[in-house]
């Protein structure tokens, strides 16, 4: 019937979980003396660990029943995570990314009862190769829309920025925003069929949702909204990938996956330490920290060169396979549209490391950074340079899984 | 031997000697280190992409250059690296999605499977455009020069030798005789297009550099300038335009690394560059001197130098052989590229005069002497290399060279054998010598008899004044202009560009959707502050509200079965 408490290991759930969990660990090493000053840090980490764990289960469940609990056990958490510093503007932000996901989810238990009403059942295996209807694909997508912030339900994500370095971080790199990126593999690419008129259309949103995020990054001040549209922008990719389905896409979507969870973790944490050491989240008055933080600034550069999409890191070669997927489905005005996102991209993350990095101190350091801090944003974006100089390892991976997930 | 081998043996060749004298060059030990990883990392790449078969590894090698462009760059500025990063990196991402484009038009992205595509409809030209795009960002024509004349400013002359001078020539050719030659049958519209491009790259770019008056931005200047001849000569099509557009396009990394590495020279000794502090380098810089002299005949085409052949080859390959509405524009092209080269000659007797010949300045102290011998060495090279293979163009060049790589007979150059005439010239030379020698004129040395004032270094000439008068004249003056106003700063205008659609996006698009957003999420805290009312504690209110529950459900359950029997 599918309403067991059941959960299935395949190899697109092992890469998931790796790539989430590896990035994750970072993040955690990474929190350690981010979090030491905080009086109340033993909630963070009780519910970092609980959202991790809600992840795994997520990605492990073998029926939609179950993957929906972990899913909205993974809001709360966030919601929590996202409040952390108990202002007023942070519990309003963290209410409205609860408000906003719970509203996409609330949708997808409408899609749930579609499907239980079609097919009688919620396991993953006896679903496999149904063609899923239109009404259940666009119901579901809500809550895959709302949860990886995709326009219109994106506005979330930059306003949760006023959460701590390591959660938001988390949120972007390794977790939340990847929960509905997998759940569209899953239910969409692995379970059900869904029609090309259909996923055409929701190309046209998420395409859309990559170029306006990538403007709204270049025109914003503030250096973790910046990351936030650079993160909605860069699942555009993400989603584009999936949605033309072809073994190329798929495979190149799925490593994009890797490089954009190492690459934006580096970047968030980079951008962590700034604003801890100087307490300002201004380009405005912010400058020259590569005289203090040079290794910081090297690695942020390494992250930066990959999202952007430069060979050799490893950006290049997800951007470049989902954009010629999608040239040789015959999407071109969609490729031509990803390659400016992607000029955008540079653009912006530019902007980000010159005003931060060059010119004339503004704001002066305070403290030294610790070591572990440095650590971990170093080993992002080194992992960022491997991940493109080796790539043939992670592609053999993901071609492995992406033809497994076409059959 | 073949096109890549061409490439791979001379960009090495050239970009040794530069490492070669950087190493000499370069005071600071770790900038010393960095820029040797830097320059083999490159040179490594740019093998990768001239030999590789698969136009995926080709984008990856590309690409990893521009990564190391901005490393090299970054050495001295990284301010100007990111703005190289960002010209050439649109030319980059032009050139990514062009493949992307080709390799969906062929079906494989193996090179040697390629046949050419016609360039018939827009689809296909626009990739044709694309991919020309990328190369010549990357050879650095007018739009895209920006970069260069600013990194002239911040960066070493090895660095700029290295690979405005040299490399992103080679690479950027490379490419663009790809694309001409093999990947594209290019038609007569897309031909003028990109010929054009080339046109104007020569005319602006050697105006532009009249005016300079620092000696490496005018070198800057000229490295983009001369990227338009070699698009020109490759854009004609023929096989004697390819031909003198790679002959050029190697004379032209010969000569102007030559020419940056003499500024280094200047740079190294007296610590200066700009023309006006500049002068009498001619008898304490001898060495320096010669080599700068040959270079600047080269790059200005004079006969029997290289660049005149190149140019020559290039000029042939333009004039039109029927006529057709293309030739009007192929013989304008003629005329604007022989224009530039005597504006080229014009500002290179500028550097010769201000930096060389004129008298010494305050700022050039006696005791600059001549750069040590290994440091000239590299130089001297360069400085034969403009000289040999003028001189016997045809012997050493173009028969062993261009003829097979090409694969077809290059027609004789027309009534201009180089090696007859350079005979006939060296004739005349010692003819000259000869009268000269006969005849013992006096030459005498006179002061300027000036009211009986003495002569102080304000009445001197300078060599940075000889053009002034070209800034006021007509259209030019308006052109000038322009320039200072910041119209072919390229960077500036993607940026600001962007920055308007950016705030145009973020408002209608972006703003909107958050403000319908937080509208919303503020009305469910309306409708639950609605509901609080009605939970005050009572238990009858409770147990009412359970009620009326109850029965509203049951109502609609009886409804729904109603319904379905």
């Amino acid at each position: 019937m599918g309403f067991e408490f059941l959960f299935q290991a395949d190899k697109l759930a092992i890469f998931m979980a790796s790539v989430s969990g590896a990035v994750s660990l970072l993040i955690l090493i990474y929190s350690v003396p981010y979090m030491s000053g905080y009086p109340h840090k033993f909630e963070f980490f009780s519910f970092i660990l609980l959202f991790l764990a809600s992840m795994m289960g997520l990605i492990f469940s073998a029926n939609l029943l179950l993957m929906y609990i972990f899913w909205e056990i993974t809001a709360f958490c966030s919601w929590r995570s996202i409040g952390f510093y108990r202002g007023e503007k942070e519990l309003w932000r963290a209410d409205k990314a609860f408000l906003v996901t719970f509203f996409g989810a609330s949708f997808m238990l409408a899609g749930l009862a579609l499907v239980y009403i079609n097919y009688g059942t919620f396991d993953f295996n006896a679903l496999k190769g149904q063609a899923a209807g239109n009404a259940i694909f666009i119901l579901i997508m809500a809550a895959i829309f709302s949860k990886s912030a995709q326009l219109p339900l994106s506005s979330w994500l930059p306003d949760a920025g006023v959460a701590p370095t390591p959660v938001t971080a988390l949120l972007h790199a390794a977790v939340l925003v990847k929960i509905g990126v997998y759940a569209y593999v899953r239910i969409f690419t692995d379970v059900f069929s869904v029609s090309e008129e259909a996923r055409l259309w929701f190309m046209g949103i998420v395409m859309f949702s990559c170029f306006v995020a990538a403007m709204s990054a270049f025109f914003n001040n503030n250096i973790k909204r910046i990351l936030a549209y650079s993160t909605i922008s860069q699942l555009g990719y993400i989603f584009l990938g999936f949605m033309i389905n072809t073994t190329a896409a798929i495979s190149a979507s799925l490593l994009y996956i890797l490089v954009h969870s190492v690459g934006k973790a580096g970047l968030f944490l980079a951008a962590g330490i700034v604003e801890q050491k100087t307490h300002t989240k201004d380009l405005a008055r912010l400058g020259g920290l590569i005289k203090p933080m040079p290794l910081v600034a090297f690695s942020f550069l390494l992250c930066a060169f990959s999202i952007m999409g430069l060979p050799p890191f490893g950006g290049f070669f997800s951007k470049f396979y989902v954009v010629l997927a999608a040239a040789e489905a015959g999407y071109r005005f969609l490729a031509a549209l990803a390659i400016l996102t992607a000029f955008m991209t540079l653009l912006y993350l530019l902007r980000f490391f010159n005003r931060v990095f060059l010119g004339d101190i503004k704001t002066p350091v305070k403290g030294r950074v610790p070591f572990n801090m440095v650590f971990v944003v170093l080993i992002c974006g080194i992992l960022s340079l491997l991940i493109g100089v080796f790539v043939k390892y992670p592609l053999g991976f993901t071609d492995c899984i992406s033809r497994m997930l076409v059959n | 031997m073949s096109i890549s081998l061409f490439f791979t043996v001379f960009s090495w060749f050239l970009g040794g000697l530069i490492i070669f004298y950087s190493t000499l060059f370069f005071k600071d030990k770790k900038r010393k280190k960095l820029f040797f990883v830097y320059t083999i990392l490159s040179l490594l790449s740019a093998t990768g992409a001239f030999f590789t078969d698969n136009i995926v590894h080709f984008l990856v090698f590309w690409g990893s250059l521009l990564v190391l462009l901005y490393a090299i760059l970054g050495l001295g500025s990284l301010k100007t690296a990111s703005k190289a990063l960002t010209v050439v990196g649109l030319g980059d991402f032009c050139l990514i999605l062009g493949v992307v484009f080709l390799i969906t038009i062929n079906k494989s992205p193996v090179i040697s499977e390629f046949t050419p595509v016609p360039t018939d409809n827009f689809f296909n030209a626009a990739t044709f455009l694309l991919i020309a795009t990328g190369a010549m960002a990357k050879a650095g024509i007018f739009g895209f020069h920006n970069w260069i004349v600013d990194a002239a400013k911040t960066s070493s002359p090895p660095a700029m030798a290295f690979l405005p001078g040299c490399l992103d020539k080679f690479l950027g050719i490379y490419l663009f005789v790809k694309v001409c030659k093999d990947f594209f049958i290019v038609n007569n519209i897309l031909s003028v297009i990109v010929m054009g491009i080339g046109a104007l790259t020569i005319l602006l770019a050697v105006l532009l550099a009249l005016v300079q008056h620092d000696l490496k931005k005018l070198l800057a200047y000229h490295a983009v300038s001369q990227v338009g001849y070699m698009i020109l000569g490759i854009a004609s099509g023929t096989l004697i335009g390819i031909a003198g557009g790679l002959f050029h396009m190697l004379n032209h990394t010969i000569y102007k690394s030559s020419l940056f590495l003499n500024a280094g020279n200047i740079e190294y000794r007296t610590g200066r560059t700009d023309l006006s502090a500049l002068g009498g380098l001619s008898k304490l810089m001898p060495a320096t001197f010669v080599c700068s002299l040959i270079a600047s005949f080269a790059i200005s085409g004079i006969p029997p130098l290289n660049g005149f052949v190149s140019k020559w080859m290039i000029y042939q390959a333009l004039i039109p052989v029927n006529m057709n509405w293309v030739s009007g524009f192929r013989i304008t092209f003629v005329i604007i590229a022989m224009f530039g080269s005597a504006l080229t000659l014009a500002s290179f007797v500028k550097v010769i005069y201000s930096a060389f010949l004129s008298r010494r300045t305050k700022e050039v102290k006696s005791t600059v002497k001549e750069v040590s011998f290994a440091m000239l060495l590299p130089i001297g090279i360069m400085s034969a290399l403009c000289v040999a293979p003028g001189v016997f163009a045809v012997n050493l060049a173009i028969r062993p060279l261009f003829e097979p790589m090409l694969g077809g007979q290059i027609t004789p150059l027309g009534f201009w054998n180089p090696s007859i005439a350079t005979g006939i010239i060296l004739l005349g030379i010692i003819l000259g010598l000869l009268i000269f020698w006969i005849g013992k004129i006096p030459a005498k040395e006179t002061s300027p008899f000036i009211g009986g004032e003495e002569l102080s270094g304000k009445n001197r000439v300078h060599g940075t004044e000889f053009y002034l008068t070209i800034k006021e004249t007509g259209q030019l003056g308006f052109f000038y202009k322009m320039f200072r106003g910041g119209a072919f700063d390229f960077y500036k205008r993607i940026l600001s560009i962007s920055g308007i659609f950016a705030r145009l996006v973020y408002y209608c698009v972006d703003r909107l959707i958050n403000l319908t957003t937080d509208g919303l999420g503020k009305l469910v805290f309306v409708i639950s502050a609605a509901f609080k009312k009605a939970h005050t504690g009572v238990l009858d209110r409770y147990v009412t509200w359970i009620i009326m529950g109850l029965v509203l459900i049951m109502g609609v359950l009886f409804r729904c079965l109603n319904y379905m029997r």
